[in-house]
Order: structure tokens, then sequence, then C-alpha cells
């Protein structure tokens, strides 16, 4: 060993801020520098004309030795079989404890000859953040997996529960018409020499078997706002409220109403659905009008991200204390004999507005109309 | 005042239903709009082939003028009565009208395509019912000629 050769590179090794090892090519250590003497608890005494197997866990000595051509005598002692690229394996600190850490290796030549210099970095921490972070990443995927279950055995039973709603409603369909057939036929063969009282009781028998099929006609189109959906389309809602007004036609010349709009946007969107929706709040909006001519008006304004649909009106009004409850699935507010009603219409509204991706809801105040409002989405283009 | 049809002969219909209602109905708005016919009622599917070829029970059947098919029926359903007439060489010729409680686009596109004459969904209201009725039979036995076999 000609120290003295050595010098300039020993000097270097003893500042550089990291671990450093050199050996010959025996694979004896013949220089260590302070933080390794650090990172393995070794004096450097200690590991001066060691081999440098001595630094790690057994499994990895016999691949730290790999010949140099053909010579024997050239073997050189490093932890990896590529010089000049950073390896990842693990130490082994003097208290028989494996820590991971990442080996850069390059020879040097010398006038001496040619050594190799490893130096170490102890990725511990970054080890156990890596494996932290693994698990994590596994954890999230177990979740992610058990969300994804969840979510489909829930659609799923959406499905059969709309499904259900469907199947039934049509069921449901068969015995009325039968009972109305018959009640009507009653009616139409004794109306002469039937009592007032039977009759109105007949009259009654007809109204309720009317009644529950305006219910059953209307959970039919409420369980198939998902079911049978059609893909979006451009849609323009000014042509939108013209069709719902000239749906409306008869309630609008039976009480008078004025019904107006703004120009609206054109919006993505099932446009079937979005007449149910227009239709349903102007409906309403007539159907629960004051003692004053009723006036509806239906206006849009772009809102960030969203159209915001504002239909106004200066019927009624619903209480606060009411306003959530309305969008609720046979909720109501009023007898059949004072507003003759299902309950589903505002559902309808509320499940067409979410499944376009919108929110909807109302501010009025008794006395004063309501105003709905609903959004949405201004989709890309 | 009963009416008559243009066949100048009581007209036989085949009404293929289930539910025993829906043929009281039926028969009773005949009754009531005055349309004089032969209603004959079969239950299901394989009864109406049975009745329509003359097996079995039915060997005196009349050949009906017009065919009122259910869709949805036990054992043999209406879209497979349609089927399975059209390509009968004895009995692709005679008229038949779905009448039935399905408005589903899928049946009624099913069943044009299988040239049903016409596809009917019952209306909830027994008077719009009976309008239909009268409407049939003007149709049926008024205006179009009717096919006859040889």
């Amino acid at each position: 060993m000609n120290n003295f050769a050595l010098y300039g590179t020993n000097a270097i090794i003893e500042s550089a801020p990291l671990a450093m090892i050199m050996a010959d090519t025996s694979g004896s250590m013949v220089t260590v520098n302070k933080d390794a003497e650090q990172l393995f608890g070794y004096q450097r005494r200690e590991l001066l004309g060691e081999p440098v197997e001595l630094l790690f866990p057994k499994r990895f000595r016999n691949s730290l030795t790999i010949p140099q051509g053909n010579s024997r005598d050239k073997r050189m002692a490093h932890p990896a079989h590529i010089s000049g690229r950073e390896r990842e394996i693990f130490g082994l600190h003097k208290n028989g404890k494996e820590f991971p850490v990442k080996v850069g290796l390059n020879p040097v030549r010398t006038h001496s000859g040619i050594f190799m210099l490893a130096g170490f970095v102890d990725i511990s921490d970054r080890k156990s953040l890596e494996q932290h972070l693994q698990e994590r990443t596994l954890e999230l995927e177990r979740q992610t997996g058990e969300l994804t279950r969840a979510y489909e055995a829930l659609e799923r039973s959406n499905m059969e529960l709309q499904q259900f709603v469907y199947a039934a409603s049509h069921d449901l369909q068969s015995p009325l018409r039968s009972i109305s057939g018959f009640v009507q036929l009653l009616e139409e063969d004794y109306a002469t020499s039937l009592n007032p009282e039977t009759r109105e009781c007949i009259r009654r028998t007809i109204e309720n078997v009317e009644q529950m099929k305006t219910l059953i006609r209307d959970l039919i189109s409420y369980s198939q706002i998902d079911a049978h959906s059609i893909p979006f389309e451009p849609t323009d809602m000014n042509q939108v409220f013209e069709d719902t007004t000239r749906q409306l036609e008869a309630s609008i010349l039976e009480t008078g109403a004025i019904v107006t709009r703004d120009t609206l946007p054109v919006v993505s969107g099932d446009r079937l659905q979005l007449v149910q929706l227009v239709q349903q709040l102007i409906g309403n909006a007539i159907k629960y009008h004051s003692n004053k001519t009723p006036r509806v008006h239906m206006s849009a304004r772009k809102n960030g991200t969203a159209w915001r649909f504002r239909v106004s009106d200066n019927g009624i009004g619903i209480a606060p204390k009411y306003q959530s409850r309305i969008f609720s699935l046979f909720r109501r507010l009023h007898t059949q004999q004072d507003y003759p009603g299902t309950g589903v219409g505002l559902p309808i509204c509320r499940r067409v507005v979410h499944r376009h991706g919108g929110a909807i809801w109302v501010e009025s105040e008794p006395g004063n109309g309501s105003t709905f409002y609903f959004t949405i989405p201004i989709t890309g283009k | 005042m009963t009416e008559t049809s243009a066949l100048l002969r009581t007209p036989n219909i085949l009404l293929v239903e289930d539910n025993e209602n829906d043929v009281i109905l039926t028969r009773k708005s005949f009754q009531k709009n005055q349309l004089s016919i032969n209603l004959h009622h079969v239950e299901n599917g394989e009864k109406c082939m049975e009745f329509l070829r003359k097996q079995g029970d039915y060997r005196d059947a009349p050949t009906p003028d017009l065919i009122l098919l259910d869709l949805n029926m036990p054992l043999m359903d209406g879209r497979e009565v349609l089927a399975e007439l059209v390509v009968d060489e004895q009995l692709s010729h005679l008229p038949v009208i779905i009448l039935t409680t399905s408005d589903n686009d899928r049946d009624v596109l099913k069943m044009y395509q299988l040239r049903c004459n016409s596809y009917i969904t019952k209306p909830v209201n027994y008077k719009d019912f009976m309008a239909i009725v009268k409407q049939i039979w003007d149709y049926w036995f008024k205006t179009v000629e009717l096919p006859v076999a040889h």
C-alpha cells in the first residue's frame, strides 16, 4: 500500500458528506471515513485490512466478490455485480442489525493500482416511508375494491327496485282497469234505478280509481328515469319551454296564467326528461296559484360551471319548514280536495336534475310565491 | 238496434286472453255497443293454436274473421302465437290485432315486424275501451275487405 499515493484520495474521502469505504482488489478495506464508521458502528481501526464482506449480511456475501477478468488475484470485493451503478442492498451494523442501504461503486485508478470506492447512503427512512406508502396503497386498493363492490351491489338493488316498481305498477293497472270497468258498467246499467247515495258511492269509487291511475302512471315514469335513459344531446331549453307550455295549454287557458321566459341556453341533456322537469315545475307554479292571476317566469344564468335555471311564480308559496320535504316521494302539503296530486312530481324533478348532474331547490315564503332553482352543468364544447 | 256487419253474417272473433275480467268486459263492450258478434274465447296461446287448427276440443270451431290477441299469457304467449301464425300457410291470412296492457316499445316494434294488423294498448278507462271496440268494429267489419280462404 502506497499511502503517499493515496493521500489525495483519502482526503477527499474523509471530507465527503457520506459514508465511503475504499477496498483493494483483494477486497480488504483500505480507507474508511467518519460517516462510514458511524453508519456501520465500527471504529476505523477495526475495519482497515478487514474484508469488506464484514459489513454485509451473509446472504449477500457470495455475490460480493466477483472475478475481474480471469485472474483470481484481481478479484475485487464489492457488494454488487456491476460497478458504476447504484444498488440497494442491506448493510450489517456492528450490533448485528441489518439496515437498507444504497451503494454506489466506482473503480479508482491510482499509482498504486486499482481500488474500488464505495459510497453508502442509509435509506432506512426512505424504505420505511416506501413500506408505509405501499401499505397505504394496498389499504386504499382494498377500500376501493370494497367501495366498488358496495357500489355495484347498490346499483344492482337500485335496478331491481326500479324493475320492481315498473312491474308492480303495470300489474296494478290490470285489476284497476277491471274495477273501473265493472263500476262504470254498474253506473250505466243502473243509473236510473240507483238512489243518490249509491250513485255517490259509485262516483267516489270511479274518482278513486282515476286517482290511482294517475299515481301508477307517475310511479312508472318515476321508476323509468334512470332505467330507460338515452344518451345526452344538445337540448335547446327554449324549445323545451315551448313544448311544455303547449302541453300545459289547457291549464294555462283555464287559469288565465301568464307564462313567460327569458332567452334560455342550450344544455346537454335528455330532452324528454327535461320537458318532464320543466312541465312539472311550471305546472306546479300554475296549479298552486293564489287568488291573483298566475304569473310564471323562467330564466337562466351562467353560474360558474353550471347553468342555473329559475322558475318563479306568484302563487301560494311554501313555508320554510316544509321546503325540504317537498322533494321526497309521496310527501304532500295539501289534501286531495284542496290540490289533487300524487306526491311524485317533484321527486321526478329531483331525479331528472340529479341524473343531469345538477341540484334543485326552492326559495319561498307563504303568500309571496315560490322560486324553484335547478342547475345543469355546462359540459365541454 | 243491433248493427250488422258488411259480412252479411255474424262475425266470428277469437279473443285470446288469460284475464277473465277482461274477457267479460270485452264481451260487455260489444254488447253495450250493440254489435252482434260471436265472441270465442281461449285463455292461452296453445289453446289458440288448437282452436285455429280445429284440433282437440275445437274440432267444430269456426275460422275466426279476426283475432284479438293478448301478449302476456301463461304457457304460450301472444308473441309466440303470432310468430307461429305468420309462417303457417293455412293461418297467415288471418287478421290479428294485438290487444294488451304492454306499451313497451320493443313489443310494439316486434309485433309489427311480425306483421300484426294493429297494436292496441288497453286503456285504463272503460269508456275509452268501449270506444275502441266500436272502432275495431267499424274498421274491420264495415270498412275493409276481409280475406276468404279457399
